[in-house]
């Protein structure tokens, strides 16, 4: 196959041999995009690269969508469904800040 | 990226780690106060923690050091673009699991102490079979998760080139060890979300995802990925950042709007040359700030720049960009037989946390029929270091008390085991403890109306050293079941 390159990272792009694939296509439903409200999360690509999470980041008891980027930032989405049961339910992303008020913002290359 | 919460230092405060395209890892404490801004965190030698590749901030520029404690070479430039916390080798503190772009996989064992962690300064290159673990196509991001439900961790990563894919743990609860990969969601796609290999030489990439009313059906690359109970029906669901590329549908032109195409495009040429003349002039006097300055003010540059913008986008119309989409998505598993959501299913999190009791408890199948009698395993781990008390006639025996049984049956109560006898400093008398990991289990039957249930309870214990016992405490477990279909 071939080389497959995105501005920073040039990586090889090979075959996969030797891997086995048996439950890749019975276990999953296709792919659903993350909403918030009826458009798809990040349809405006502002979160580069975005890395999901969920976990409780603002200690209030309750799990929210946490949202690394590729530019070092951390987004988080609070989910405004409070039953124990479905979906969650996504509000639009908002910069995690840190104690001194500041975004969060990890160093990068 | 992949932020992963965890209590890094054991001071009651969750805090998050993660590794950026600098090289690094990066620990983002947790306070009273809030969160402080993200540190690097440092091996024994006071030296940030890497793999090879690392972005020297001082000098602006890449660097390289060889961290790799492995008769193998580094695969690519070991560059540190992701990072997962886990108990590794079950000592009760946190080590670190190190994931190179390039698709490799390093341990980097913790030699301090679960409340003042200090790193080696050596990483371990991971195997799967026989070989050095490898994600084909590069990895995005490690996970360390229980997928397959016996008590121990193993490894699930996202792709780089998309996909994701399942190291199985056959070792042992202190020295894991993996066999060689299998996919868990194909990069090509799943149903509808086929991602097509276009030999298309103009463009940037090959590849293609399909899409509908504008929008991809799937993600294509860059998986970033999270296991989690989504949509919390007992299972683990998957979520992907990933990017989408879409290919634009081309017109039909005509033989005017062709030789039009081809001026345009003549035109554009000639414009990105005298860009591409001014850097290389501008290059040449890098040291003269002046030169830069005079350039920006001539307003050259801004003339040339607006007549390319505009050159492409009446280009476009004629030959359309593919698109380029960063969409968060959830693979929704719909197979409760596998990647169980009870408490170890998670990420290391939600996990066992070094120097603390913990409890896994899960049925060896996800489903069952109705009245069927199906096994239920508790694992109780003790840290390192600490004891609990059997059944015996001890200070504080350790109990198990079941709850919230939804009309499931127990048909004999698990039994807590004596222990083996020792002298008790704390109380200064013989006692029977029980050390490291506990394995109990017992039969449960399902009733005739069963749909699904969840079956809850509690271990009520005191956890002590050969110095001093913390308080008498009670941990929590829970394990579902579905029906089978």
């Amino acid at each position: 196959m071939k080389f497959l390159c995105f501005g920073f990272a040039c990586l090889f792009s090979l075959t996969f041999g030797g891997v086995a694939a048996g439950q890749s296509t019975k276990l999953w439903e296709a792919p659903v995009p993350l909403m918030v409200g009826d458009v798809p999360m990040n349809a405006d690509g502002r979160m580069a690269c975005p890395s999901p999470a969920i976990f409780d980041v603002d200690g209030d008891g309750s799990n929210e969508l946490v949202i690394g980027t590729i530019f070092g930032a951390v987004y988080s989405c609070e989910n405004s469904n409070q039953d124990k049961s479905g979906d969650p339910v996504w509000g639009s992303p908002k910069a995690v800040q840190a104690a001194n008020g500041k975004p969060l913002s990890l160093n990068n290359w | 990226m992949t932020p992963q919460l965890v209590d890094f230092n054991l001071d009651g405060h969750k805090d998050m780690i993660a590794a950026t395209f600098e090289g690094t890892v990066f620990l983002i404490e947790g306070s009273p106060e809030g969160w402080k801004q993200p540190v690097h965190i440092k091996d024994v030698n006071d030296s940030n923690v890497r793999i090879q590749l690392y972005y020297d901030t001082d000098k602006d520029e890449y660097a390289s050091v060889d961290r790799t404690n492995s008769e193998y070479e580094v695969v690519g430039d070991g560059h540190c673009t992701s990072v997962t916390a886990v108990d590794w080798d079950r000592d009760s503190d946190l080590d670190l699991v190190l994931g190179s772009l390039e698709g490799a996989v390093y341990l980097c064992i913790n030699e301090g102490t679960p409340a003042a962690p200090k790193f080696s300064g050596r990483n371990q290159q991971i195997f799967a079979g026989k070989k050095p673990l490898r994600v084909d196509g590069g990895l995005s991001n490690p996970l360390c998760v229980d997928w397959n439900k016996d008590g121990k961790f193993d490894l699930v990563c996202g792709g780089y080139e998309g996909g994701v894919y399942y190291f199985e743990n056959s070792g042992t609860l202190t020295q894991p060890s993996f066999k060689e990969a299998q996919i868990l969601v194909d990069r090509t796609g799943t149903h509808e979300a086929k991602v097509e290999f276009v030999d298309q030489q103009e463009s940037i990439s090959s590849q293609f995802v399909q899409g509908r009313e504008g929008r991809p059906l799937g993600p294509m690359e860059k998986w970033h990925i999270d296991t989690v109970d989504y949509d919390q029906d007992g299972d683990l669901d998957i979520l992907v950042g990933g990017l989408s590329t879409m290919q634009v549908a081309k017109p039909e032109l005509n033989e005017a709007q062709q030789q039009e195409l081809s001026k345009l495009v003549k035109e554009d040429k000639i414009v990105s040359g005298k860009i591409n003349a001014l850097f290389s002039a501008l290059d040449a006097e890098t040291e003269n700030q002046k030169a830069i300055e005079d350039m920006l003010a001539s307003g050259e540059y801004e003339k040339l720049a607006a007549e390319e913008k505009r050159l492409k986008s009446q280009i476009s119309a004629y030959k359309p960009e593919p698109i380029h989409f960063q969409y968060l998505w959830l693979y929704r598993n719909r197979d409760h037989s596998s990647g169980s959501s009870s408490t170890s299913g998670h990420r290391p999190e939600a996990n066992f946390t070094p120097g603390k009791f913990g409890v896994h408890a899960a049925f060896d199948s996800a489903t069952a029929m109705p009245g069927e009698r199906v096994n239920l395993r508790l694992t109780l781990h003790i840290p390192e270091g600490f004891h609990i008390y059997g059944s015996g006639n001890n200070t504080f025996p350790t109990t198990l008390e079941f709850r919230d049984m939804d009309g499931l049956v127990i048909d004999k109560l698990p039994e807590i085991p004596v222990g083996e006898f020792n002298f008790d400093p704390v109380s200064k008398k013989n006692s029977t403890w029980l050390e490291g990991v506990v394995e109990l289990e017992c039969q449960v039957t399902v009733p005739d109306d069963f749909e699904a249930a969840t079956i809850q309870g509690t271990v009520n214990y005191m956890m002590c050293d050969r110095k001093y016992c913390r308080p008498p405490a009670k941990t929590n477990f829970k394990a579902s079941l579905t029906i089978a279909k």
